[in-house]
């Protein structure tokens, strides 16, 4: 294996311990995207009233 | 030595006391030796047998990992006899890497390459101790991009010509990076890095789980920084604790804007027009730092009155 692979190898075993990580694209955006109504709540609040 | 002057019994159970060291050593692994002394390379297998160069030892270090393999690592070790590597150094990967001697003197072992970062490239499962790092040009002294379970222990970190340096240790991204009880130094001339150690950043990296603890963060360029982390590099669980830091002028000497690092126990030192804490956080992440800008000591956060 000539050295370029070795660094590719280990620059892809590295990568994997972010696995999991959240990135922070992904922490900013519930603040950007409206908040959807959870119709299943509202659906068992209807049944209780009944 | 000849062994055999001191008797065949003691010669054979100091021969078993050394195969016994290097298996609790190295139980899994290999141990290289590296000596800039030897004259001419041979297979580094003893310091008789050394090689000549440390990238040497890295390269055979390397070519016994496979890859494919679960677990993969290796555990070796390189240890390298005191003296001067004018060597720009790719990474050993599951590897130590200690330099013997003795720091601050000229019996240590000292990365010096006439150009280029000292050493370079992905930090995995890569251990560091007892080794000085001398850049002599706008390179950081250590650049990693990316970097995971990597220990930089008991180093010197040093910017060798005035005026050029940038990074002392340079990160894009990061997760249990540890850098612990490391100098960074002038070289020369007086100036020095712009940045101690630079979390560089960029859309979803990560100084992640990372530990500073315990530096001595001097050779700092007047106006530059200690510690920097870019805002989109998120800091969770990174803990910065107990460094000393100075830098002369308007400088800074933590800049995490990202906001998320434990920042405590602290000492830190700037000049006129400094900021020795910049923290996105503000001082949610802050405890028991003591600062002080040219002259006037306080503690950040300020402690409350009863």
């Amino acid at each position: 294996m000539d050295q370029k692979e070795i660094a590719r190898m280990a620059e892809e075993k590295a990568l994997e311990a972010f696995e999991g990580l959240t990135p922070s694209s992904e922490k900013a955006k519930p603040k950007d995207e409206p908040v959807e109504e959870d119709e299943s709540e509202d659906k068992a609040s209807e049944d209780e009233a009944e | 030595m000849d062994w055999n002057r001191l008797g065949p019994g003691v010669q054979k159970n100091v021969k078993n006391s050394i195969t016994e060291l290097r298996n609790f050593i190295a139980p899994n692994g290999e141990i290289f030796y590296v000596d800039a002394g030897i004259g001419t390379t041979r297979d580094g297998s003893s310091w008789g047998n050394a090689f000549l160069t440390v990238q040497e030892a890295i390269t055979a270090s390397n070519a016994l990992i496979d890859w494919s393999a679960d677990p993969w690592l290796v555990d070796n070790w390189i240890f390298i006899a005191p003296g001067e590597y004018a060597e720009a150094l790719t990474c050993p990967y599951s590897a130590h890497m200690i330099g013997m001697g003795v720091l601050g003197t000229d019996t240590a072992v000292e990365i010096h390459p006439a150009e280029g970062a000292c050493l370079s490239g992905t930090g995995l499962g890569l251990h560091i101790e007892n080794i000085r790092f001398e850049v002599t040009d706008a390179s950081p002294a250590i650049d990693f991009g990316i970097c995971n379970n990597t220990m930089i222990k008991g180093c010197e970190i040093v910017c060798g010509v005035a005026g050029t340096g940038t990074h002392g240790i340079s990160t894009e991204t990061a997760t249990h990076l540890v850098v612990v009880e490391n100098t960074w130094q002038y070289g020369g001339g007086g100036n020095g890095f712009d940045y101690g150690i630079y979390a560089a950043g960029g859309a979803d990296k990560y100084f992640h789980n990372c530990r500073v603890e315990r530096n001595e963060i001097l050779g700092i360029a007047s106006g530059g920084t200690g510690i920097y982390i870019a805002a989109d590099c998120t800091a969770s669980e990174a803990r910065i604790i107990d460094n000393v830091i100075y830098v002369a002028g308007a400088g800074k000497g933590i800049d995490d804007n990202n906001g998320n690092s434990l920042c405590i126990g602290n000492r830190i030192v700037v000049g006129s027009g400094g900021d020795a804490i910049e923290h996105a956080g503000g001082n949610a992440k802050l405890l028991d730092n003591k600062v002080n800008v040219n002259g006037t000591v306080n503690n950040e956060p300020d402690i409350a009155n009863d």
